[in-house]
């Protein structure tokens, strides 16, 4: 167990390189998609009309809106295949579930940030912001994803579905898009830059790590888990003996 | 002006002296060139757009005129070409003087070099090829239109070597020249002489059927939608990407549709959905571009636009397979419900669309709103200090 004033902090992993990758390839292609598409949405303004016209016209606009619709689709069944396999075979944790305690850190939170009571609440891996952020693109994603691929095969989805889910399609596709881009605007950059101690932002997502601090001090209920009570064995917690402990999923 | 001047140290101070220099002599440059600009405007003579004469009509018939028309009113004259054919040298003299011309032009303005018979040969081999010869006389005051025949599919076919392409006296006539505002019926049938199946297509459709039978003056004549002198080809890309524009300038006009009872949303709807939204982007693209998306002819037909009402009408639900599948071969009985048939979508026309449209007029201010007042919440916090 060190004590005193440390030179380096301790790092603990918290995303594993996949992670990260997948975050890289969710940014990308949501930006590409946002890009090409919202111009579309709104093709009778001058603006949206400029950008359509630089990137090469119309045609070219939707190819890359199409391609990068695929990647978006293949990352998110990638990424519940990989949920899968993780809970059900590894075992893990998991840890983005909604449950009744994130409702009342919610509560907690916004009475304390009135000034309310002096009760903070104590998040596990996942606060509810985080977890508000992944069920919205999750459900996002199913119905962007799910339009998007009636809007680009009509002619095949209207061999067993009625003819008026292509206009739905196309009206649910653009609302949906526009409320993912205000998701990602106001409560994604929100929280990810100007958090305090966050800004310009934070880098956790890209470097994979946190340090112990800011592991016990923002998941505290994770810490203890892996890392026993902060009340024992110090300000530090109970080393166990591990310099850069992985943090498993879950 | 004055502040300028003034002993005002703090003034002279910000601008510096080099500063005011700079500023009087910037907006002097600017007073200057503008000044300049209007004065070469001034100068510049603008292209006249005026289709009349440029110059002094001719005075009233005298006896020049009279003494052709001793020979050529009832004389019974006729010309033999040198390639067989016949013409009938009169003139209905009544006619002539009910025309444009009649009264205003004398027959040497046009048939110049004639004097006392016996006039000389006739180099021309025959009628076509005495009319192409001379034609051009018209461009004497007609520059303008002539000028824009030029620009025309008509004179594309004439260099290119067909002597049956339209001259300016195939459309008027020689003679007996009306104003073109007298008889909009009469434009379709000048048409016909060459173009007979369009025309008889025209006949049978809801514009065509009104002005025959019923002389309306609303619908559009061959060349509302062809042009007038400068006919672009209509197979052309370019042409095929501006008729939207083109339908839309009677059916998208208030005045004129709430007297058949007809919709302006039809333009709208068209524009707000996937092919126009296509078409649009892609005539600011390039009026080159090819596109394979659909403009209103390619469903309602060309020539033959039936009403909607019409059991063969391409568009009625019943019909409209087919005329979807001329894109998608392999489209099926639902695809056609797929377009809202220009109606705005209502709880009655297309009830699901609708109601996606509510729920999110609900659902994305509810969500905003949620989240920015989140996010003032935890401003709140930051600002009064609480970690």
């Amino acid at each position: 167990m060190k004590t005193g004033k440390r030179e380096e902090p301790q790092w603990v992993v918290r995303f594993q390189v996949s992670q990260r990758v997948e975050h890289w390839v969710l940014m990308l292609s949501f930006l590409a998609l946002v890009l090409t598409g919202i111009p579309q949405h709104y093709s009778d303004l001058g603006w949206a009309r400029w950008m359509i016209l630089h990137f090469g016209g119309i045609e070219i606009t939707r190819l890359v809106h199409r391609f990068f619709g695929a990647v978006f689709t293949i990352e998110a069944f990638y990424h519940i295949a990989y949920a899968i396999y993780a809970i059900y075979l590894r075992k893990n944790r998991p840890s983005m579930m909604l449950t009744m305690q994130d409702v009342s850190d919610a509560v907690v939170m916004i009475r304390y940030s009135l000034g309310l009571t002096d009760k903070k609440p104590r998040y596990d891996r996942f606060s509810y912001r985080q977890k508000f952020e992944y069920w919205g693109v999750f459900f996002g994603g199913v119905i962007m994803i799910t339009t998007g691929f009636i809007l680009a095969f009509p002619v095949f989805f209207t061999r067993f579905l009625p003819g008026e889910i292509v206009p739905a399609a196309k009206e649910m596709h653009g609302w949906e898009a526009l409320l993912a881009l205000s998701i990602i605007v106001i409560w994604h950059l929100y929280g990810t830059h100007l958090a305090p101690g966050k800004f310009p932002f934070d880098k956790s997502i890209f470097t994979g790590r946190i340090t112990r601090e800011e592991m016990r001090e923002e998941h505290p209920t994770e810490y203890e888990r892996e890392f026993g009570a902060v009340e024992e064995g110090g300000a530090e917690g109970v080393d166990t003996g591990a310099e850069d402990k992985t943090w498993r999923l879950g | 002006m004055p502040l300028l001047f003034t002993g005002n140290r703090g003034w002279r101070r910000l601008a510096g002296n080099r500063g005011l220099l700079f500023v009087t002599g910037g907006l002097a440059a600017i007073l200057l060139s503008l000044a300049l600009a209007l004065a070469v405007e001034a100068m510049t003579p603008s292209a006249p757009i005026s289709s009349q004469p440029t110059f002094q009509a001719a005075s009233p018939p005298d006896e020049g005129e009279k003494a052709c028309l001793v020979c050529h009113a009832s004389g019974g004259f006729v010309l033999t070409f040198s390639g067989g054919e016949k013409l009938n040298l009169d003139l209905d003299q009544e006619r002539y003087l009910d025309s444009v011309h009649g009264g205003k032009l004398t027959c040497t303005d046009c048939h110049r070099g004639y004097g006392s018979p016996p006039h000389g040969p006739v180099l021309s081999t025959s009628r076509r090829d005495y009319a192409s010869d001379n034609y051009e006389i018209c461009t004497r005051c007609h520059f303008t239109n002539y000028t824009r025949t030029l620009d025309s599919i008509h004179y594309k076919v004439l260099e290119a070597g067909n002597p049956k392409s339209a001259l300016c006296t195939d459309c008027h006539s020689a003679h007996y020249v009306t104003s073109p505002s007298e008889s909009r019926a009469s434009i379709p049938q000048t048409c016909a002489q060459c173009h007979d199946t369009v025309y008889r297509a025209y006949q049978g459709s809801v514009h065509g059927a009104a002005l025959v039978k019923g002389d309306n003056q609303d619908v559009p004549v061959c060349t509302d939608c062809h042009g007038v002198h400068n006919i672009y080809d209509p197979r052309t890309a370019a042409f095929h990407l501006t008729i939207p524009a083109l339908c839309d300038r009677c059916h998208g006009d208030e005045k004129l549709m709430s007297r058949y009872g007809l919709s302006t949303a039809v333009v709208r709807t068209y524009l707000h959905d996937f092919h126009g939204v296509t078409t649009t982007l892609l005539a600011e693209q390039s009026s080159l571009a090819y596109t394979k998306q659909p403009v209103c002819t390619d469903c309602h037909g060309i020539h033959d636009i039936a009403r909607t009402d019409d059991p063969d009408s391409p568009v009625i639900r019943q019909n409209l397979l087919k005329t979807c599948r001329q894109c998608h071969p392999d489209a099926t009985e639902n695809f056609p419900a797929a377009w809202l048939s220009h109606y705005e979508p209502s709880l009655r026309r297309a009830p699901l669309v609708w109601l996606v449209d509510v729920f999110y007029k609900i659902f994305i201010p509810f969500m905003v709103g949620g989240m920015i007042m989140n996010v003032l919440v935890d401003l709140y916090r930051v600002v009064s200090g609480r970690k």
